[in-house]
């Protein structure tokens, strides 16, 4: 078992540097199209507001349909923003220059879910990779020796050893695991600060995920990154993250370090949500209280009113149909949004 | 708990089960299973990882193939003392959905997404003879905490939760003695996954039926079983009551996915130590145990002979006393 320093920024007390910073960032999308355009839209990320440290790494997560996937390709620039603004490295995206935007796509980089459909069928390991580096403008297109020893020294990395046995092959000659690796490598291939991890191992095996999982802590050790780590198992998020940021129906409910967020949960969401969760053993959670919510997540074309959790809620009362709540700052370097976080506080 | 082979009853009994798959320039077996039980009215676990083989048996319990390459080659498949492999083509028909039911892991590609959910069900009691229909799923569907006018809206208009609770009425609506689960939950989402877990037990509780679930989560075993059994590349490679192998697993391979399971437990941000390797191809098996490359307590015996079942429990050489 290796563990690793967690980092709390906001504990500390001394101001850190953060990578990226999310303001009010809202994703609409519009749908039921007429003669004239779209009539209506949804909003799929509503007003998140965010940050990310070098070398942490920030766990979303949600059940499907909580846009965390349309955060992450928001900081990807794959969406456009209607609303709120990035900033990156102190400059607000809007301001990016050309330049600004080639550093920018450099050193922020995708590791997708599905590395069956991300992975071109037709390419070779070697030459998906070379169009990374040369995309980046790390290297030229004539550096073909620079290249080589490039892309051996990120399959080493990545854990695919001997990598020269790797360089020719195609995706579908390579299990799910390796194939996960060669996105991992082909994100590591510019040099990238902070990685939006989609869902990255929950297409594997048990046995393989911890594998995966495992390469990629040590490159954040090893090169300091960032990560981005969305997911929607809470079993996972606990053994990788350092912060946490839970979402429901296109809003973080509730955003805290891990150990905070797992022991004390303070939003009813987060709380019913670890407590679904079944654990491997069975006297555990067979004993364990589990708080069952009724129905499912509402459609983001008709969000109820309020608190968007509140028909779901154990714990709601009237105020909760009424008024949405604010995510609020409860103790230092956790927030959340719920009227009763300080009364659930006291718990 | 008494151990699984100690009861009187069972609903399912395999014995030397084989099952092959014709592929372009050989035959591979998905499935060779020497001994296999469910004690009536209880609910057994099936766990592996991906292409162990755990749907290919349930597929082989029914003859529910997806491809006339695969088929059962030996074995027998006693349902009630009865072997389904004896049976024609029509008798089994009227053992599926009515005297086994089965649930699966994604029902919107089961039903017919241009028919009302109702008839669907209605189709499926005109099937096995039962009348009182309207009734009967009006019944169902309050069984599972569903509206009774769901009957009247198509599969898409549901979701996935929803539309998983159907399925849980079809498999039980003709009130069969075994019901299979392939996956029930793995679709879903943790607080639906919750929701549907405790539908499971509480229906099973009540109607007393066996249950077979088949799944990777080694959470979701622990939670409603009473035994499980690990398979690995289409053999059993350990069996028993679920507080036993989860407090004290046997197999290496068993010890490693409990070891390995995330858990929510334990330091944050620390990934407990894997199995190595990952699970072979069923072309390419190892000679020996099949387990033996990946087996941290390898010895030199595991690679030439495959060990067999000891005691009932475990298929690994460090039990063989």
């Amino acid at each position: 078992m290796e563990a690793v320093e967690t980092k709390q920024p906001e504990e500390t007390g001394e101001e850190l540097e953060e990578l990226i910073e999310l303001k009010g960032v809202t994703k609409k999308f519009p749908y039921d199209r007429s003669f004239f355009g779209y009539k209506q839209s949804l909003t799929a990320v509503n007003d998140i507001t965010l940050k990310i440290y070098p070398g942490e790494t920030l766990a979303l997560v949600g059940e499907s349909g909580c846009g965390k996937t349309t955060t992450g390709r928001l900081i990807l620039d794959l969406e456009e923003l209607s609303g709120g603004q990035i900033t990156y490295k102190g400059k607000v995206r809007d301001d990016f220059t050309a330049e600004d935007w080639q550093q920018y796509r450099q050193e922020v980089q995708v590791i997708f879910q599905d590395s069956n459909s991300s992975l071109n069928p037709r390419k070779t390991v070697k030459s998906i990779i070379r169009s990374a580096l040369i995309c980046s403008g790390l290297y030229r297109r004539k550096d073909k020796e620079k290249i080589s020893a490039r892309i051996i020294e990120l399959l080493n990395d990545v854990g695919l050893r001997p990598p020269e046995k790797f360089m020719s092959k195609y995706p579908n000659e390579l299990s799910g695991g390796q194939r996960q690796r060669i996105g991992i490598a082909r994100a590591l291939a510019t040099e990238p600060e902070l990685v939006v991890a989609d869902e990255p191992v929950s297409a594997l095996d048990v046995s393989v995920k911890s594998q995966v999982l495992a390469t990629l802590q040590k490159l954040q050790q090893e090169k300091n990154l960032a990560y981005l780590f969305i997911s929607h198992e809470l079993t996972i998020v606990h053994s990788v993250a350092d912060r946490i940021a839970v979402m429901y129906l296109g809003k973080i409910v509730e955003l805290g370090t891990n150990k905070n967020v797992f022991e004390k949960a303070i939003h009813p969401y987060t709380e019913s949500l670890i407590s679904a969760t079944p654990i491997p053993n069975p006297r555990e959670t067979r004993e364990k209280e589990r708080i069952i919510l009724k129905g499912s997540v509402p459609s983001p074309k008709n969000p109820p009113r309020g608190c968007y959790f509140h028909p779901r809620c154990f714990y709601a009362k009237d105020i909760c149909n009424e008024k949405a709540p604010e995510l609020e700052t409860i103790f230092p370097g956790h927030q959340v949004a719920c009227h009763f976080a300080r009364e659930r506080m006291e718990r | 708990m008494k151990k699984i082979d100690a009861y009187d009853d069972y609903i399912l009994k395999i014995k030397d089960l084989v099952t092959e798959i014709k592929i372009p320039g050989q035959i591979i077996k998905p499935v060779e299973i020497e001994n296999f039980l469910i004690p009536e009215g209880k609910i057994v676990g099936l766990a592996g990882e991906s292409g162990s083989g755990k749907t290919m048996t349930a597929y082989s319990i029914l003859d529910l193939f997806p491809t006339t390459a695969a088929r059962v080659r030996e074995g027998q498949i006693l349902f009630k003392d009865k072997d389904l492999r004896g049976l024609s083509g029509n008798s089994l028909r009227k053992i599926r959905g009515q005297e086994i039911g089965m649930v699966f892991q994604d029902f919107s590609k089961i039903f017919n997404p241009v028919i009302k959910i109702g008839k669907q069900l209605k189709e499926e009691l005109t099937a096995h003879g039962i009348k009182n229909q309207q009734e009967r799923i009006a019944r169902a569907l309050d069984e599972v905490g569903l509206a009774r006018d769901v009957a009247d809206r198509y599969p898409h208009g549901l979701s996935g939760g929803m539309l998983q609770r159907v399925g849980i009425v079809a498999a039980l609506i003709c009130n069969p003695s075994l019901v299979i689960a392939d996956e029930p939950t793995t679709a879903l989402d943790v607080t639906i996954q919750a929701q549907i877990l405790d539908l499971l037990k509480d229906l099973q509780a009540e109607k007393d039926f066996s249950l077979l679930l088949i799944t990777h989560d080694l959470g979701v075993i622990a939670d409603i079983c009473d035994y499980v059994y690990i398979m690995y590349t289409g053999k059993i490679v350990e069996v028993g009551d679920v507080y036993e192998i989860y407090e004290a697993p046997k197999h290496p391979y068993t010890k490693g996915l409990l070891k390995g399971a995330f858990s929510m437990q334990g330091e944050e941000k620390s990934i407990k130590r894997p199995i190595k390797g990952s699970i072979p191809s069923l072309s390419e098996l190892p000679q020996g145990c099949r387990f033996h490359p990946r087996c941290p307590e390898v010895m030199e015996r595991c690679r030439e002979q495959e060990p067999p079942f000891f005691n009932q429990e475990v298929a690994c050489w460090l039990y063989e006393n």
